[in-house]
Parts: structure tokens; C-alpha cells; sequence
């Protein structure tokens, strides 16, 4: 327990002095394998956890998921969506906020990274609310919020790794998602009309729009439609994996850009290599996360976890709130991905053996998770949405999230007292 | 793109000019395996619903191409800096300790690199002794492992090469 202790210190020790995650992963995992095993199975473990997080044909489905949410992005799919959710809810008051949430929500069915989604969003949807003359504070807070959305609502690169991890069905993930992404979404709304109506200036209401405009505005949101019924739908019905979703979803989604004509060749290039060093970057804290978790392994903490839960005499749902903390503290201090893989090792066996499903502890952790991406002092879509509009002060985006988190840590506790949230949908598809 | 140490050079500068060429060529190898790789997922759907035909190989040249784009990505990372960081510790961009601390990074993900590097010759020469060859290609394991260790030595080369650019102060970070 003791050594485990000093792995994770160390290691948030060497991420806050700004090592790369996959750095400091690597380096405390192998100085704690060399120190028990040796220079030899040391370097051995190294070629090992490199070969297993890259050569790996389960975690192909992780580039072909971002590269689809950056063609899509690329080609302009998300103004659209935008457009006509604004044309359907703007002249509410904080109607284009609850555009900019239903805007990402339908981006996030296509999109599996949270970063993508608020990055994307930030440009399409903040400069119309700044225009109209929403407070920054709303128009920040809004994108961030709505930008977690795509890890939940599937398809998602995170729940992808959850799988992986715990060997879990990636398609009983994806439709466990769903709901829990829905009440997301209709929290989200909930929040932005709260903040309206504790402040009626943040958000002016803006012209009606006619219907014959709205109409015709849902016909340049087709290929989203199409899109996620192609991959969702081709993953229900039995016709492909996750993995060959993924690249039916990618050539769908290169095909309508080529299509559409938005981006030149060199544009589509870019696109291309940009997916494969995030991807690569991705896949560097995948390799770190192994060789640390190696060690974490060997230590046998979980052991030692499971006992100390059976002898302290904790309630299951006492554990899981625990668990949930712990994620919810983490998810302020670490990157989504990491903070997964080096506590799943940890935590995994703990809440099997209390007879939990699988299934909906990985709900629970990507929400946590979500919390976490809006959670300052880390909360990296905040610094997404910073970065894109530098002269928004990290401070107000701060103040602006605090309604939002609310609203999650209230979803969160729904949806651990009530399962069926997560569990029905997979269950009656598989 | 940015060069890596931020320049802008007014003359030729023949390690720059290597840098961008090694560079462009490493973009040119990651993008191609990303597109085959969706080609071949793709390709291997249809012919498995249409023509009942999958492609033989198709899992292991996944494998290979996530692999091969993975490692010519790795240098181009290392060169941009471009490793997953948290940014909760205030530092002046430029400083001295903004510098060290990419200075330790660069040669730290070297090391790391090297270690590989090195596995991955032990990995080559061993195949090279039992004869393994990839199931379904036919392809020697050696050569991978081969090709492996040449793009985990380039990667630690680009992390030196990065740690010797950060060594001059620059404007901005550029990740």
C-alpha cells in the first residue's frame, strides 16, 4: 500500500512540476519496477507496455473516433447544427445558451472527445452569443458544459478506453451512455435557464425565427443524422464492432467533406495529421499509464483495498461514494485519460467484488470524469475555451461553470442510486 | 507549422532545413497509415458484408500501420513538444525555469526512447533467432522490431534535438 501511495504522490509530483503524463507515468512505473525486479524484466516491461499500446488492433477505433470528430468539425458540420438549433430557440430568453447545449449534444453523437467538442463549439457558437449581447460569463460556461457532453453521448474515445482497460462490451458502454448523456443535456438546459433567471441581462432574447426557415435549416443537419445512425445504428444491429465503426464512420465522415467542398486538400491533410498526433499523444499516456500500472499491479494495492473495504465495514454504496470523491478531486488535478487508467487498476476490483456492474461503474467514472473537464483549477475545457477566446478571463469562465457543476454532481448522485438510468438501454439492446 | 524553437531564420540554416524536412516526410508517413488504416477497416467491412470475402491479413496490418503511425509520430512529438502536460504550475514563458523543465522533458523522453530503442533490438536480434514471422502477412518479426528501434532511436535523437532548441529562449510555447 505504502509503495502505491508513494507511486501516485510521485507521479502528480512530476506532473504538476509539468512533466508529460506519459513521461512521469513512465518514469515513477519503471523506477518502482527496477527497484522490485531489476534492470532486465524493467526494460523488458517497457518494450512490452509500447508494443501493447500501440500495436494494438482493439485501440485502432481510438484515431478513426477523432479523426471522423475532426472531418466532421473541419468540414463546417457543426455551424450547421448550431444554426438550427438557434433558429428553433433563440427568441427564449437564453435560447442561444440552449442552443449552444443541443448544438453539442449532436455534436458530441458524432464527436467522441470532449476537447474537440468545446473547441469546436467556442468558435461557432460564443461570437453570435457575445454578439447578442450574452454575458461571457454565460457564453463561456455554456460551451464548456456542453463541450463534456461528447464523452458521454456516444460514440466516446474515453469510454473506449474504459473498455479496453476493464474488458468491458465498448457497445454496451456506448448505449449505457446514452441516457445519462440526455439527462446531461436537459441538466445543462436547466442551468442556463437558472442563470437567466437569476440574471435576465446575461442572456437578451433575440428575434423569433419563421418556421419555413426552421424547416429548411433541419435539412443541413442530415449528415450528423446519417453519420450516427451509421455508426450507432450499424453497432446495434449487429453489422460491425466498435473498431469497424469507427472506420466507417471516418470514411463517411471524409466523404462528405470531400463532398461538401468546405476544405481543400491540404486542409484534409492537416486534418490527418493533426488526428495522428493527438491520437499518438494519446496513446503516449496509454504506454505510461502501462508500464505504472505494471507496477501498481505488482504491489498488489487492490488486494489490500478489497480487505480494508471487507474489514472497515463500509456500506457498497459508502465505497462508491469514496470512489466518486476520489474521482471527482483527481478529475481537478489530472487529464481525463490518465487519471482513468492509473485509478481503474486500483478501483475496478473493488466495485466488481461488491457486485456492481461493470457497465454502470463506467458511467459513473465518465461522469465523474465530465465534472472534472469543468472543475477548475485543471478543468481543461475551460483553458480549451480560454485559448480560443484569450480575451475571456479565466476567472469569469471559473465563475460562469459553478451552476453547471451543480447540476452534475446532481446527475452524478442520480445516477449512482439509480442504475436502471445506465443499465436499461444496454440491457435491452444486448 | 512553427519551427520547433520558434525562429524565424534569415539565413540557411542547414539543421533547420534538415528539421523541416524530417518533419515534412515524418507528417507525409503518420497521415498515409492514418488513411490506410481507415481505408483497410473500411475495405474489410465491405468485403466482409457484400462479398463475403474479409481480408486475411486485415488484423495484423492494423496492427503494423497503428504501430508504424504511432512511432513516426512519436519524433514528430518530441520535436513539437507535443506530449499531453498540465500546466498547473505557473511558469514565464522563456524563463529559466520553463526552460529546464523542457530541457529535463526532452531528455528524459530520450532516455525513455533509448530504453526502447534498445529492447527493441534484443526484441529484433531474438526473432532473427527463432525465425518468428507474422502469422497472417508472412512478414519476419525481426524486420519489425527492426524498423521499430530505427524510429525509437529517431524519436530520441528529436527529443536531444529538442532539448538543445530549448535551450535558446523563445517566444512561445509551442505545442
Amino acid at each position: 500500500m505504502t509503495a502505491t501511495f508513494i507511486a501516485f504522490a510521485g507521479a502528480l509530483l512530476l506532473i504538476f512540476l509539468r512533466l508529460p503524463i506519459a513521461v512521469a507515468l513512465v518514469l515513477v512505473g519503471a523506477f518502482g519496477l527496477f527497484s522490485e525486479l531489476g534492470l532486465n524484466p524493467t526494460r523488458s516491461m517497457l518494450g512490452m507496455a509500447a508494443q501493447g499500446s500501440t500495436m494494438s488492433y482493439s485501440l485502432s477505433v481510438l484515431p478513426l473516433f477523432v479523426l471522423m470528430g475532426n472531418l466532421v468539425a473541419g468540414a463546417g458540420i457543426s455551424g450547421n447544427l448550431f444554426r438550427t438549433a438557434q433558429l428553433f430557440l433563440a427568441h427564449r430568453r437564453g435560447g442561444l445558451g440552449m442552443a449552444t447545449i443541443l448544438a453539442s449534444g449532436g455534436f458530441g453523437a458524432i464527436c467522441g472527445s470532449s476537447v474537440a467538442t468545446a473547441a469546436t463549439m467556442s468558435r461557432v457558437a460564443i461570437p453570435p452569443m457575445r454578439e447578442w449581447g450574452y454575458s461571457d460569463r454565460l457564453a463561456a460556461a455554456t460551451v464548456a458544459a456542453g463541450g463534456t457532453l461528447g464523452i458521454l453521448i456516444p460514440p466516446s474515445v474515453v469510454m473506449v478506453i474504459y473498455g479496453i482497460s476493464t474488458q468491458s462490451h465498448i457497445g454496451m458502454l456506448f448505449a449505457a451512455g446514452f441516457v445519462p448523456g440526455l439527462l446531461g443535456v436537459i441538466g445543462y438546459l436547466i442551468a442556463v435557464r437558472y442563470v437567466v433567471w437569476r440574471n435576465p441581462a446575461a442572456a437578451p432574447r433575440t428575434a423569433r425565427s419563421g418556421w419555413p426557415e426552421r424547416l429548411a435549416s433541419l435539412v443541413t443537419i442530415w449528415p450528423v443524422l446519417a453519420l450516427f445512425t451509421l455508426v450507432i445504428g450499424g453497432i446495434y444491429g449487429g453489422f460491425f464492432t466498435a473498431t469497424e465503426a469507427a472506420g466507417i464512420g471516418a470514411t463517411g465522415a471524409l466523404v462528405f467533406a470531400v463532398f461538401s467542398r468546405s476544405l481543400s486538400l491540404v486542409q484534409l491533410g492537416e486534418i490527418f495529421v493533426d488526428t495522428a498526433l493527438v491520437t499518438t499523444a494519446l496513446l503516449g499516456v496509454v504506454f505510461g499509464a502501462n508500464v505504472f500500472v505494471e507496477f501498481v499491479n505488482m504491489t498488489g494495492v487492490h488486494t489490500h483495498l478489497q480487505a480494508l473495504v471487507q474489514t472497515a465495514g463500509l456500506p457498497p454504496l459508502g465505497v462508491i461514494a469514496i470512489i466518486v470523491l476520489v474521482y471527482l478531486v483527481l478529475g481537478c488535478l489530472l487529464e481525463t485519460i490518465s487519471m482513468i487508467l492509473i485509478t481503474l487498476p486500483v478501483f475496478f476490483p473493488v466495485v466488481t467484488g461488491l457486485g456492481y456492474d461493470p457497465i454502470w461503474f463506467g458511467v459513473i467514472v465518465v461522469v465523474a470524469a465530465e465534472i472534472g473537464l469543468i472543475t477548475p483549477p485543471i478543468g481543461i475545457n475551460l483553458f480549451v475555451i480560454r485559448s480560443v477566446n484569450p480575451d475571456i478571463p479565466i476567472s469569469t469562465i471559473f465563475r460562469g461553470v459553478a451552476p453547471f457543476v451543480v447540476i452534475d454532481i446532481l446527475r452524478l448522485a442520480l445516477l449512482v442510486l439509480v442504475p436502471v438510468l445506465s443499465l436499461w438501454l444496454p440491457n435491452l439492446l444486448f | 507549422m512553427p519551427l520547433p524553437g520558434g525562429g524565424h531564420e534569415q539565413s540557411f540554416d542547414p539543421v533547420q532545413a534538415m528539421i523541416r524536412a524530417l518533419r515534412a516526410a515524418l507528417s507525409v508517413i503518420t497521415a498515409l497509415c492514418l488513411f490506410a488504416l481507415m481505408a483497410l477497416v473500411f475495405s474489410d467491412v465491405l468485403l466482409r458484408n457484400f462479398f463475403n470475402a474479409p481480408l486475411s491479413f486485415g488484423t495484423e496490418l492494423i496492427e503494423l500501420l497503428m504501430a508504424v503511425m504511432a512511432f513516426t509520430a512519436f519524433p514528430l512529438l518530441a520535436l513539437r513538444e507535443g506530449h499531453i502536460s498540465v500546466d498547473l504550475l505557473p511558469m514565464r514563458a522563456g524563463g529559466l525555469p520553463e526552460r529546464i523543465v523542457r530541457i529535463a522533458t526532452a531528455l528524459l523522453l530520450g532516455a525513455i526512447f533509448a530504453a526502447l530503442a534498445w529492447q527493441f533490438a534484443l526484441s529484433a536480434q531474438r526473432a532473427a533467432r527463432s525465425g518468428e514471422v507474422l502469422y497472417q502477412l508472412g512478414l519476419h518479426w525481426s524486420t519489425v522490431w527492426w524498423g521499430l528501434h530505427g524510429l525509437a532511436v529517431l524519436t530520441a535523437l528529436c527529443a536531444v534535438i529538442a532539448a538543445g532548441l530549448a535551450l535558446k529562449p523563445r517566444r512561445a510555447k509551442g505545442t
